[in-house]
């Protein structure tokens, strides 16, 4: 018996579906199963340790609308984009206001458990308005990982944590691991058949499951129900797939795509190394891209190290520049300043490549990061991006009043006078075909950068 | 000033940072159990405890672990997969005793689903492919002969035993719906698909046959649970011949295998991963443990690597040698390479890359020694009494910790969370008794084990002193026993002692029991005739864990579970 490696081609000849993964490389092709008419898309542009606050964000509207320096590489997609500053995080647990409660950065619900969020977060949800999984990518060095409670920032539910795909090559099996688009508004004669035979599975393997049940604890039989759900989730991924035609003309990339399905991820016991650290980034943003312009997702987020990371992208590592060091020491401001600026590139550079395939005014981008200054979550300041389509205005310079202790720190009472995160994510929520109010302390959306 | 760790139950006030952490299913024949007349299990092996129903392992079905299942494929289809794609089992139990075998909360989530769809995919097609060369008649209009035959094959492979009859007709139908849609080579792909999506492939069942209260498992369960405990993979050509001849009823032919099995490599790897996750030691922490750079700028992830492959290639060569736990816990030598020597400032003449046997320097012994240990079992920044207190207290001690009252978080926080910044543990501990005196009932019961570990820092360097004071390391133990209850100058000589009283030892039978049958455990089942005997046996054995293991296969718990709601 000979033995064998797992690789991405076997998976899809195994499903007769070889042509249709060869063929799209060569060139892009209009999207397949898109989200439903109407539906919103979104994306969290994460970064660590905060910002340089009084120089991070915007000043101005309309014609006067300009970026302070912390922003300023962004400049090249002002249009695009509003600055709302003055929100507080009012989930913050009330003892703890510390990097690790990125875990309720998205899901903005108060919980007496450290790290653990109540979820479901912002993407997840908005994910789930069309029936599909986030996809939640993380770019770090390995020097600087953080453990769990210092990534959790997309939740699935009450205490299940997405999972952050570092890997590039996996991410990309996760997407378009079935439904590779064929090109044109029809799915391929090898896409149809490879689809139909996966039903006849699943059908026998329900069957299978219902079976195997019948001499089962009751324990085990919710187990079991846990099986079936998975099967009927990805039969719903099935009767998706074949449905729709390319959603406002956009462009689904596959060229840049493919690039995810080979790359390695970063060497896990090499040096620092910045230019890979933001060549990582990019195509994992890519990848984020490409799934919602090929209409595998219709939400996600790409954490850039997580909360408390220590990677300053501009240099070398280090503890005189190190990302987490400098956001707690105001001597090197202008340290600090260069890391939101080098982000502020990222970020634009993510809404461009958004642009170029049609996506970026139905989709809406918020840059979010786990604390302001000082270990707290008050008086925050947020890009918000895009979702044009979706109503969001741009080149504003919103900026809520804030009462209180805006540093605070450890120990620092919530404030509760303040306009709440909660009121940003629910316009968000509500911009892409949502229903209602998202997170506790919800006064209303933010109609100053949304028309509703 | 020592400090006294009573045997209490912990208090109703405990404080969060330390107590927050914390066909028909086996369609085996049913007239090839293991039982002698399906009223009431087997009989217990000659000599061992007749146990009462409620402390068997409750019947139930057990879904693969990620390596498990990569072994599974590996041995079965000669297919390596990548096992990192499956997410990570967490851990289940109540922290009392952990491990990957436990059966509680497995679950196939979406995530899972995903990754077993593609891999049988995969795995199909390469089958297939083989299956061209070594069937052929399969690929074109097969009779009914040739199609059983390719069912009875896979499906041994697949299910780990052989499929029944009902399964088989299934499938056949299955087999001759595809071919009639599409065509044969389809039929054998996706009848192959199936199978390796089944539950009966992802699962191992532990159902036994009858409706009693004490049911007797089948000969392939024992087969299967024999070679998942002791190797983490399927059944091998003896085992299932053995099941087959329905030899497994006969504990000395049980005995036999497990003596095979504990005797090869790969068992005692596996064995050696029991020690690791006992303290959180895997090869998930081994990826993800990180540090604070300020605090560990010589915490590099060369290091956290070479000193997950220290407990690894130790207890290992522990097991190979006199497989003691006296050794384990109190070993005075480890494996090392050029880097950790020097991290414990060990000798480091003629070290390199390659991991040597070495003497440990002054004051550092045994696993709880190990960097692995010390840094897993501490904070980011800095060491903690309380999470390393309660590995010791749960694992070695076999004491329970209760949830986190509510509330809990905002009084620690609120009474002792900002003390003087260059308070040692010692006076942060002391502050805190002061200050909460309601935390100290259960935080008092670990948190003085931990304080015994304070000559090691958060990752694991030996220091005689924090912040420039001197430590005080000191501890008493009392009520587990007079054959370790006493005073030590730290935790370690503790330990050495603790491993081999009474108490320990069926604290260590005890958890064992859990790795080898993936269930929970409590106190009852610490104080089981089973567990006594197993005890007394590991004391006069030299505190040897292969024979403990051995001892293991010849008990009831081995042959029969109890019923389930």
């Amino acid at each position: 018996m000979t033995t064998n490696y797992v690789r991405r081609r076997d998976l899809l000849l195994g499903l007769g579906a070889g042509a249709a993964f060869l063929s799209p490389f060569s060139r892009q092709v209009h999207a397949q199963a898109a989200g439903k008419p109407g539906q919103g898309k979104f994306i969290l542009f994460f970064t660590p340790n905060g910002h340089a606050r009084s120089d991070f964000g915007s000043d101005g509207n309309d014609a006067s609308f300009k970026f302070r320096r912390g922003m300023a590489d962004a400049a090249s997609m002002a249009d695009h984009i509003s600055v709302v500053r003055g929100l507080s995080n009012k989930a913050q647990h009330p003892q703890r206001p510390f990097h690790d409660q990125i875990s309720r950065l998205m899901t903005v619900k108060t919980g007496d458990i450290v790290g653990t969020a109540m979820g479901p977060s912002l993407d997840q949800a908005v994910a789930d308005l069309s029936a599909k999984n986030p996809l939640n990518l993380k770019v770090y060095w390995s020097r600087y990982d953080n453990v769990g409670t210092y990534q959790n920032l997309s939740w699935k539910k009450a205490a299940f944590p997405n999972r952050n795909e570092n890997d590039p090559r996996k991410a990309y099996a996760s997407v378009f691991g079935d439904f590779m688009p064929s090109g044109g508004g029809e799915q391929s004669p090898e896409i149809k058949l490879a689809l139909e035979q996966k039903k006849s599975v699943m059908d026998f393997l329900k069957e299978d499951i219902s079976m195997f049940k019948t001499r089962l604890t009751d324990s085990d039989k919710s187990r079991l129900d846990v099986h079936l759900d998975s099967v009927r989730e990805f039969e719903k991924k099935l009767e998706s797939a074949p449905a729709g035609s390319p959603v406002g003309g956009n462009v689904c990339p596959m060229d840049k795509a493919k690039g995810s399905s080979t790359y390695p991820p970063p060497n896990d016991s090499g040096p620092y190394n910045k230019e890979a650290f933001k060549a990582h980034g990019d195509i994992q943003a890519s990848l984020l891209i490409a799934s919602l312009a090929c209409g595998a997702r219709t939400a996600g987020s790409i954490i850039w190290q997580g909360g408390a990371g220590g990677l300053n992208p501009n240099g070398a590592a280090g503890k005189a520049d190190d990302h987490h060091e400098v956001s707690h020491n105001a001597a090197p401001r202008d340290v600090w300043i260069s890391i939101d600026n080098w982000y502020a590139g990222r970020y634009a550079a993510l809404l461009k490549e958004a642009q170029s395939v049609g996506i970026l005014d139905d989709t809406v981008v918020a840059w979010a990061t786990e604390i302001t200054e000082s270990h707290s979550h008050n008086n925050a300041v947020f890009p918000i991006a895009g979702g044009k389509n979706l109503g969001f205005k741009h080149r504003k310079s919103v900026t809520f009043s804030f009462v209180g202790d805006e540093n605070g720190g450890r120990n620092a009472a919530r404030a509760s006078g303040n306009r709440s995160l909660s009121d940003l994510w629910t316009t968000i929520y509500r911009a892409c075909g949502g229903q209602g109010n998202f997170g506790e302390d919800v006064a209303g959306p933010i109609n100053e950068v949304w028309s509703g | 000033m020592k400090l006294v760790v009573h045997r209490l139950l912990c208090a109703f006030w405990i404080c969060v940072a330390g107590c927050s952490g914390g066909g028909s299913a086996g369609d085996d024949n049913e007239d090839n159990a293991g039982g002698s007349d399906g009223a009431g299990g087997a009989p217990p092996p000659a000599g061992a405890c007749d146990l009462p129903r409620e402390l068997l392992p409750q019947r139930r079905v057990i879904r693969l672990s990620p390596q498990q299942y990569a072994n599974a494929l590996k041995a079965n289809f000669g297919f390596k997969m990548d096992v990192s794609r499956l997410p990570p089992d967490a851990p289940s139990g109540d922290g009392f005793a952990v491990f990957d075998s436990n059966f509680a909360d497995k679950q196939i989530t979406p995530e899972h689903f995903t990754v077993f769809r593609e891999t049988a995919e995969a795995v199909a097609s390469d089958t297939a492919r083989t299956l061209q060369g070594s069937m052929a008649c399969l690929f074109n209009k097969p009779d009914d002969g040739c199609v059983a035959a390719f069912l009875s094959d896979v499906g041994q492979r697949a299910f780990r035993r052989p499929p029944s009859e009902q399964e088989l007709a299934r499938y056949q139908s299955f087999f001759r719906s595809v071919e009639t849609k599409w065509d044969s080579p389809a039929a054998v792909r996706l009848v192959l698909e199936a199978m390796l999506q089944s539950p009966a492939h992802l699962y191992r069942t532990e159902l036994g046959g009858g409706d009693a209260d004490k049911v007797a498992l089948t000969q392939y369960e024992l087969a299967n649970e024999l070679s998942f405990m002791l190797a983490d993979a399927p059944p091998d050509e003896a085992l299932l011949a053995a099941a087959k001849a329905g030899k497994l009823k006969d504990a000395d032919e049980v005995k036999q295998h497990a003596e095979r099995l504990l005797a090869t490599d790969t068992s005692r790897a596996r064995l050696a991963s029991m020690f690791g996750q006992m303290y959180g030691v895997t090869p998930s922490s081994a990826e993800t443990l990180g540090k604070d750079a300020t605090a560990y700028p010589g915490f590099t992830p060369a290091l956290r690597a070479a000193m997950m492959k220290e407990t690894q290639t130790f207890v290992q060569a522990v097991l190979q040698d006199d497989a003691s736990l006296k050794t384990i816990f109190g070993a005075d030598f480890s494996y090392l390479n050029n880097a950790l020597a020097a991290h414990y400032g060990a000798n480091t003449a003629g070290l390199g890359d390659e991991f040597k046997k070495v003497s440990l320097p002054e004051g550092r012994r045994g696993l709880l020694g190990h960097a692995s240990v010390l840094s897993v079992n501490a904070h980011k920044d800095g060491s903690s009494p309380a999470i390393r207190g309660i590995a010791i207290y749960t694992k070695l001690l076999c004491q329970p910790i209760p949830a986190a009252p509510p509330g809990a978080v905002d009084l620690a926080n609120g009474k002792i969370y900002a003390p003087d910044k260059n308070f040692t543990q010692r006076e942060h501990y002391e502050f805190a008794k002061q200050k909460a005196p309601e935390c100290i009932g259960c935080h008092g019961q670990f948190v003085p084990l931990g304080l015994g570990l304070e000559q090691f820092d958060g990752v694991g360097a030996q220091r005689s002193s924090e912040f420039g004071k001197p430590l005080n390391t000191k501890v008493q133990l009392e009520g587990y026993g007079d054959d370790v209850d006493g005073t030590y100058d730290s935790t370690l000589p503790l330990i050495d002692k603790l491993v081999q009283s009474d108490h320990g030892a069926r604290c260590f039978a005890t958890q064992a029991a859990s790795f080898a049958y993936g269930q929970d455990v409590s106190s009852d089942t610490m104080d089981s005739c089973e567990t006594k005997r197993l005890a007394s046996t590991l004391k006069d054995k030299n505190f040897s864990v292969t024979q403990l293991m051995l001892d293991l296969t010849q008990v009831e718990s081995f042959y029969n579970r109890r019923q389930g709601s």
